[in-house]
């Protein structure tokens, strides 16, 4: 139920979401993308899924361009990079938002500089409602920045007329993971 | 202000006759019927929902100074650097100086009415550091010149021609009329500011006391740029919005992004608790928290209290008869529609704006919109009668303390709570006529115009059946010949139509009908 609320919410804000699948599916989705995109693929490998799933070992065995962000020309290259690959902490059905703590290893600007925005989402992690993805937080240590992606990057400021890629990616891809399987 | 206003005119009855006969304008303006979901948003929002928003806001207002203490102590505990200025030259002079001090020589800046009220913008340009407005609507202003004419979206007064003819003069050829386009050119366009500016500067939505939480909507992505990669981020906070817990946020962003865009949540959202930390790649090394108050707080307390709650959502504008046909440069002020006419004569201390609260028809809709229950048709009218002294706007606090209704924000004016659902459901008893009738009793008559005299007079005649009776009869006799003939009353009906009286009354007619064998029944 959740999980279709989620799913409607997302599609609703133009975000294609693929899954339920197992990491071995989510993998194999993300190993995909290097063959359609030119530019390196920047990875948040802070996030717990993205760590649990193995993308970065994944990625680097396929030959992959990797940007990571102990790399030391990080803040030169990641403005090139062709997708970022990041996983949500929490989602929210009711207003198909993605909540993404920033920290050491997940930079703020994964999900934001490079054209597209790949997004794993764990199961567990969907929440119903925004109200409890924001008690869930206020009842932790706050990490410096948290922030909610409902979609692509969209503008009303062209006659009031939602106009997507603006300033951040204009494509965003949700994969729903179902760790258990 | 440096910035040209499109609208020509002195007066705002000049610059509305000006925006009527524009037809650019008023094509442009035919876009605003998208946002009317809004509207339906509101509207269809739970009274439940609102009921707490509003109860938040006014949670803040009871005791302002100490939450902005709390919210202080909590942004310097997180690593901020808290500033606080009385006036838009201290905050200007406050951010000027941040850059200087850093050698900043690129600005880039997220939507702001607050940094729109100081007029940073300006003030960073003319200490040579380059400043630009990215959220594409402002962007589109600032190339023009202009300034916004819509608290979201900016460049509301323009059509996509236009729009397409201003970024051309940014560009190396002449750009398409085509929304992806100009998207996409506006992304290449900006993205090499984002990358080499030293300094972001954005507003604040909300920020939380207890926990030292800023946060920031967009839709563009834009402000989660300017607060993401340039080494130093600057927040200007109008005081007000501090809210007391990161918890409330559940309440207040949902109703925020409703109400403004029809949006269950805004696209982006961030909520920044301090600057960058160690082993982090990106985010600021410094946060600056600029708290302005520019007369916020003196009104605290006053009847004007409720002006505070706002949250800068716009739908009062979306909704507004007047706003809809003169769109915001008619009223010459940052501030524009319902909820600029009640602040920019509040924030100037009457300085500015002193005609703007006579702009409008007080039929109330702006109050049925407004998400957070301030009574804005309340507040215009108990501002025509307070502006009617020349001098400086200082309200005077009232002996019940803050409270959000208006039944107990001191005396109540003629005419004042019509517009509000709590003072429109119940039918008032007698006595109240009685009380609205005499209420003229204490103003003191120095300072009453002919109009207000006319207007007294009116109220106590119709206060009773039978001053009601004789005038309406006298009305009908006449045609209402003598109505408009009256001095004071030709210059009244110029732009409103006086309606004529019926040539028979309805008591006239129910009286003959009940009298009816055949139609006493009902």
């Amino acid at each position: 139920m959740v999980i279709e609320a989620l799913r409607a919410a997302l599609e609703a804000n133009t975000v294609g979401v693929r899954g339920p699948m197992t990491p071995a599916e989510a993998r194999a989705a993300l190993g995909a993308l290097d063959d359609a995109e030119s530019g390196p693929i920047a990875v948040s490998p802070g996030d717990p899924l993205v760590a649990e799933l193995g993308v970065v070992e994944h990625l680097a065995g396929r030959g992959a361009d990797l940007l990571l962000p102990d790399a030391p020309d990080w803040r030169d290259r990641l403005p090139q990079a062709a997708i970022g690959v990041t996983a949500a902490h929490l989602a929210v059905a009711d207003t198909g938002s993605l909540a993404h703590i920033c920290g050491p290893g997940a930079p703020r600007a994964v999900s934001l500089l490079p054209p597209v925005h790949v997004c794993l989402v764990a199961l567990e992690t969907v929440v119903p409602t925004f109200a409890e993805a924001v008690a869930r937080f206020a009842a932790e240590p706050l990490p410096s920045a948290i922030t909610w992606i409902g979609g692509p990057s969209r503008t009303g400021d062209l006659e009031m007329v939602t106009t997507l890629g603006v300033h951040g990616p204009s494509r965003v891809e949700v994969l729903l993971v179902d760790t258990n399987a | 202000m440096s910035h040209g206003i499109v609208t020509p005119g002195a007066t705002f009855a000049e610059r509305s006759r000006a925006a009527l006969a524009d037809p650019e304008l008023q094509g442009a303006l035919t876009n605003l019927h998208r946002r009317l979901d809004t509207a339906r948003a509101v509207a269809e929002t739970s009274p439940e929902l609102k009921d707490r928003a509003s109860s938040i806001r006014r949670e803040v207002l009871a005791d302002l100074d100490g939450w902005l203490d709390r919210l202080a102590a909590s942004l310097e505990r997180v690593g901020a650097v808290v500033h606080r200025a009385s006036t838009p030259e201290e905050a200007r002079s406050v951010v000027v100086a941040l850059a200087r001090e850093r050698g900043v020589s690129t600005v880039v800046k997220s939507k702001s009415m607050a940094t729109e009220e100081i007029d940073l913008a300006d003030a960073l340009e003319r200490a040579d550091i380059e400043t630009i407005e990215t959220d594409l609507g402002e962007y589109i202003v600032q190339v023009a010149d202009e300034r916004p004419s819509h608290m979201i979206t900016p460049a509301i007064h323009k059509t996509l021609d236009t729009i397409a003819e201003v970024l051309t003069t940014r560009a190396d050829g002449p750009l398409p009329t085509d929304r992806e386009a100009l998207a996409a050119w506006t992304h290449d366009h900006l993205r090499p500011a984002f990358l080499r500016a030293e300094m972001g500067i954005s507003g604040v939505n909300f920020a939380a006391a207890d926990t030292g939480t800023i946060t920031i909507v967009t839709n563009e992505g834009n402000g989660r740029l300017c607060t993401s990669w340039p080494r130093t981020h600057v927040a200007v906070m109008p005081v007000e919005k501090v809210i007391p817990r990161l918890v409330d946020l559940a309440t207040l962003l949902p109703l925020l992004t409703r109400s403004a865009t029809g949006q269950a949540m805004s696209n982006y959202l961030s909520m920044i608790t301090g600057p960058r930390r160690d082993d982090e790649m990106d985010g600021p090394d410094e946060l600056h928290v600029v708290f302005l108050d520019n007369n916020r707080r003196a009104l605290v307390g006053t009847a004007y209290e409720d002006m505070l709650a706002c949250i800068r959502c716009g739908a009062c504008l979306n909704v507004c008869p007047v706003y809809r046909r003169v769109s915001g440069h008619a009223y010459g002020a940052v501030y524009s529609g319902p909820m600029g006419k009640v602040l920019t004569p509040l924030l100037s201390q009457g300085a500015e704006g002193r005609e703007l609260p006579h702009a409008s028809s007080l039929c109330g809709a702006c109050t049925e919109a407004c998400p957070v229950e301030i009574p804005l048709a309340d507040l215009l009218v108990r501002l025509r009668a307070d502006l009617r002294e020349p001098g400086v706007l200082r309200p005077a606090p009232i002996a019940t303390g803050g409270s959000s209704s208006p039944e107990s924000t001191g005396h109540r004016l003629p005419g004042e709570g019509f517009a509000t659902r709590a003072a429109a459901a119940p039918l008032v008893p007698q006595g109240a006529h009685r009380k609205v009738g005499l209420s003229f009793a204490h103003l003191s008559f120095a300072h009453l115009s002919f109009a207000h005299l006319a207007f007294a007079t009116w109220s106590r005649v119709w206060a009773s059946p039978g001053g009601y009776r004789a005038t309406s009869a006298l009305g009908r006799l006449t045609k209402g010949r003598w109505a408009r003939r009256l001095p004071g009353l030709t210059g009244w009906t110029r732009t409103r139509d006086l309606p004529l009286p019926a040539a028979r009354s309805f008591r006239e007619r129910w009286a003959e009908r009940t009298n009816d064998p055949e139609t006493r029944s009902w």
